[in-house]
């Protein structure tokens, strides 16, 4: 076993790391008390089912994208439907149209053909792996995002330092750090009007004077419940003119980009979304991909406008927990892969770049003579994001057994 | 339900006659808490102790309600066929329904079933030899896995347990021991679990094995796997040609060379084990007892185990009926699993659940679908795993439903609660009969004030299942 079963408990005992910090009295003031000095913050979106990674990012110079996709491939850049060219090899899909400003002006990377070394095609293992970070091992609990919360230097004692907007915490972000689920910051609630009112007065009663886990808890609730009714989130009004897809994933961003907005301490934060796992009729140029990806461009491109100069201070990263094979299947769709490709945006991010070792898709470069090879480990992208973005150079806390050093640097946040 | 004359009970019976009830059942209902005040906590847990000979007529007829749970897992692959390319996905008869209906009849049983502690140890099984319910095949194998592998056994012998585990193919296909085949036949040697046996179904992680034993135990079990679902039924099915003939040596022992024989053997070996024995009974005592066992308790009940080769009722027999048990240190010194708040607060507010699906539904969005943790450990029970912020506001939320009779299928009497309109000294009754107990002075005040600034009974209702006592067992 990699990571020890230490329990969040064991940690309030000994006194020691962010969580005991909770079981001070807070300092913690809404809208105030916030340190005003960069705050870096990553902002995770999965792409549960498994991304086609090559018709998110085109490969158009190779005979054998074309030659194994009959139905589904992209045009290349210039002809009718065609790819959006990036560097004159690699091209967006057409759907992603509104992140290719984002390329051009150096915010957007593109990672290709990276992914797991496991070479599981269950989507519920390798999501596991991806996000525990520790392939291949289904002892370890948490996942990386909260072992980053446990180790790094909390910005503030902040609930929302770790925040998915998710129905339940997805396992990146679960662990013993404290991290916030909630599937709609409108659902930090305990009802309006009088009845709320009554609520949240008689819980803080009950609760106050105790010092016991559940009533640490309970106080952390409250708290939120206080921030999300002066957020208002269904009142804000996204900036410049910034336009959220109506989707789960543009509410999801949207609350992110307001919580970043707020100065309350957010340092991770997680979206996901559902729909990749194209087996059945997901189309070249159009289509059920084409959809999904639109969603994502479209989500990324509102965030980065509504947050303006904030942006600066953020990461994106989307990740997959597989891609899919590169011949097309018999129903017009692509079966369990192996490599894909993984969008990175931000400010701090060196844009305009597709970065990685292209392995080619000749059948003898092929995963089991099948699927996109893995070049680059996810957790060397994931590493370089930890140590250069977030400023937390640690990373065996975090990656426990994978051994990070210069030769891996991609070279992709400034 | 009986017909002894009961006598008035004291506040301290009534404390340890809840204590009871909160742990080896779902928490007290008045009618429960009565009936063991007039048999006696001995003689219940004796009953409680043979849940064959418990007459539960009420409990089958409203499990009716959930036919898949009574299937054959051939029959469920064709009453509720993988969804073929071009089908219309059909609520009805699509394989999630199996989840759906074994997860209300799990709630069904917690809050009405009258065997009671085998609804608990069942529970408590179902986590500790974990498996991923919409996982694959598992789909159509977690009927008979809940229903035929685990609970007639909770109260059995842990061998015959273990074995059941071993050749479910809910176990095989979770823990990837259907593709164990040995180097040589195109497959591979799969360590997942040779390595789970030993770490989480029988020795602990400081039970005294290496990863040498992990590779031998391995080794042992090459060839056990299942038949797929295309042959219209999931079942154990034993490879010889899959299996690693090579000499084997498990923690020192060898073991003789026989095929399906082997894998019987290094069960044998495990379930009788000394580590076997103390981490089944701390593992038992942390869950009817308290996150920190203790240790005279354990060491008692690892003796049971011992001297009976493994008896399960006897070693359950030993801890609830020990002095200790009983110390009132241990009251409410647990938190309640979602489960078992969700199932206690049916209870306490005399809930008639006849449709279980959306009270199941509480119990995922508090934090713990059942039968869906994904890590082979389980849904664990211990405090710092059971509270959380979306938690705790999802357990607010459920009260404030449950109290306001707003959960689909099940059918709440809000009148009972009328005597609340009749001012503060109200709340004292409230309390007595949801916590057993009046509560703290913070929580009656709370409750109190509400009372007089002339809060819905409902409100009031839900904030007592909100309390903090409410959420301890």
């Amino acid at each position: 076993m990699l990571t020890p079963r230490c329990t969040r408990r064991q940690l309030l005992r000994s006194g020691v790391g962010a969580v005991a910090g909770l079981a001070l009295p807070t300092r913690f003031i809404l809208g105030k008390g916030v340190a005003q000095s960069a705050r870096r913050v990553l902002v995770v979106i999965f792409q549960r089912g498994a991304v086609d990674g090559l018709n998110m990012v085109v490969p158009f110079r190779e005979p054998e994208y074309y030659a194994q996709r009959p139905g589904i491939a992209v045009p290349p850049p210039g002809e009718p439907s065609g790819g959006l060219d990036l560097d004159d090899q690699f091209a967006l899909h057409p759907a992603l149209a509104s992140l290719q400003p984002l390329f051009i002006s150096g915010e957007l990377a593109v990672v290709h053909a990276c992914g797991s070394p496991d070479p599981t095609r269950s989507h519920f293992e390798a999501q596991d792996y991806m996000e525990t970070a520790v392939p291949g091992d289904k002892s370890v609990i948490d996942g990386w995002l909260n072992r980053y919360l446990q180790v790094a230097v909390p910005q503030s004692e902040s609930v929302f330092r770790g925040i998915a907007i998710a129905s339940s915490t997805p396992r990146a972000l679960a662990g013993r750090a404290n991290a916030l689920a909630v599937s709609d910051l409108a659902v930090l609630s305990l009802g309006t009007g009088q009845r709320g009112a009554q609520t949240r007065a008689a819980l803080a009663t009950m609760y106050g004077g105790r010092s016991d886990l559940p009533a640490i808890v309970v106080g952390e609730t409250l708290r939120a419940v206080d921030f999300a009714n002066r957020l208002n989130p269904d009142a804000y009004d996204p900036e410049n003119g910034a336009v959220y897809p109506s989707s789960v994933l543009g509410l999801q961003l949207r609350q992110i980009a307001q919580t970043i907005k707020s100065g309350v301490g957010l340092e991770v934060a997680f979206a996901e979304v559902w729909g990749w796992d194209t087996h059945l009729g997901q189309g070249a140029s159009e289509g059920l991909l084409a959809n999904a990806l639109r969603d994502l461009g479209d989500g990324i491109a509102a965030l980065r406008t509504d947050l303006g100069e904030a942006f600066a201070d953020v990461c994106v990263l989307t990740m997959s927990e597989f891609g899919r094979t590169v011949r097309e299947n018999g129903t017009g769709g692509t079966d369990h892969g192996h490599g894909t490709a993984m969008l990175i945006a931000g400010g701090t991010v060196r844009g305009g770049t597709v970065y990685g070792t292209w392995p080619g898709l000749n059948e003898e470069r092929l995963f089991e003579g099948r699927d996109l090879a893995v070049t680059t480990d996810f957790r060397a992208i994931c590493a370089e994001i930890v140590v250069r973005h977030l400023g937390f150079t640690a990373l065996a806390e975090i990656f426990p057994d994978f051994v990070y050093d210069d030769s891996q640097r991609l070279g992709l946040i400034s | 339900m009986d017909t002894c004359t009961t006598v008035a009970r004291t506040a301290s019976q009534r404390e340890s006659i809840a204590h009871l009830l909160n742990r080896a059942a779902y928490g007290p209902t008045a009618e429960l808490a009565e009936h063991v005040q007039c048999v006696g906590p001995t003689d219940w847990i004796e009953e409680q102790l043979h849940p064959d000979s418990i007459d539960d007529a009420d409990l089958a007829a409203r499990l009716a309600a959930y036919p898949s749970v009574a299937m054959s897992t051939a029959e469920l692959l064709v009453r509720y066929p993988a969804r073929k390319i071009g089908m219309m996905p059909d609520p009805t008869t699509a394989p999630g329904r199996i989840l759906d209906d074994q997860n209300a009849a799990l709630v069904t049983r917690a809050v009405h079933g009258r065997a009671q502690l085998e609804a608990v140890l069942t529970d408590f099984w179902l986590n500790h030899f974990n498996v991923l319910a919409p996982k694959g095949p598992t789909k159509w194998t977690i009927a008979s896995y809940v229903r035929d592998t685990i609970r007639p056994h909770v109260l059995g012998r842990f061998e015959d347990l273990l074995r059941a585990t071993a050749k479910s193919p809910a176990m095989l296909y979770y823990l990837d021991n259907y593709l164990n085949a040995t180097d040589g036949d195109g497959g591979g040697i799969n360590e997942n679990y040779g390595r789970e046996l030993m770490e989480l179904h029988t020795l602990g992680v400081d039970g005294g094995y290496t990863q040498d034993d992990v590779r031998e135990v391995s080794r042992a079990f090459t060839g056990w796997s299942i038949t797929p679902d295309e042959s219209g039924a999931i079942d154990f099915v034993y490879h010889p040609t899959w299996h690693d003939t090579d000499p084997k040596t498990v923690l020192g022992v060898p073991i003789p060379r026989g095929q399906i024989a082997e894998g019987y053997r290094v069960l044998h070996l495990l379930a009788h084990h000394p580590s076997t024995a103390n981490f089944i009974a701390t593992e038992l005592v942390r869950r009817l007892v308290s996150d920190d066992p203790p240790a005279a308790l354990v060491s008692a009940a690892r003796t049971a185990f011992i001297r009976t080769a493994g008896d399960l009722r006897e070693v359950v027999r030993v801890i609830l009926t020990a002095d200790i048990f009983s110390d009132p240190r241990y009251y409410g010194a647990k938190a309640k699993s979602p489960l078992h708040f969700v199932a206690s607060a049916l209870r306490a507010v005399g809930a008639d659940v006849k449709q279980g699906f959306a009270a199941a539904g509480l119990v995922a969005a508090i934090g713990q679908p059942l039968l869906q943790a994904v890590p082979p450990t389980g849904w664990s029970d211990r405090v710092e795993d059971v509270v959380s912020v979306g938690g705790m506001l999802s357990r607010f939320s459920a009260a404030q439903q449950l109290a306001s009779n707003a959960v689909e299928g099940v059918d709440i009497d809000t009148h009972q609660w009328d005597y609340l309109k009749r001012g503060w000294r109200a709340v004292n009754r409230l309390l007595v009969a949801i916590l057993q107990r009046p509560g703290t002075a913070a929580t009656r005040h709370a409750l109190e004030r509400l009372v007089n600034e002339g809060a819905e009974p409902a409100t009031v209702v839900a904030l007592a299942l909100s309390s903090p006592e409410f959420q301890q067992c």
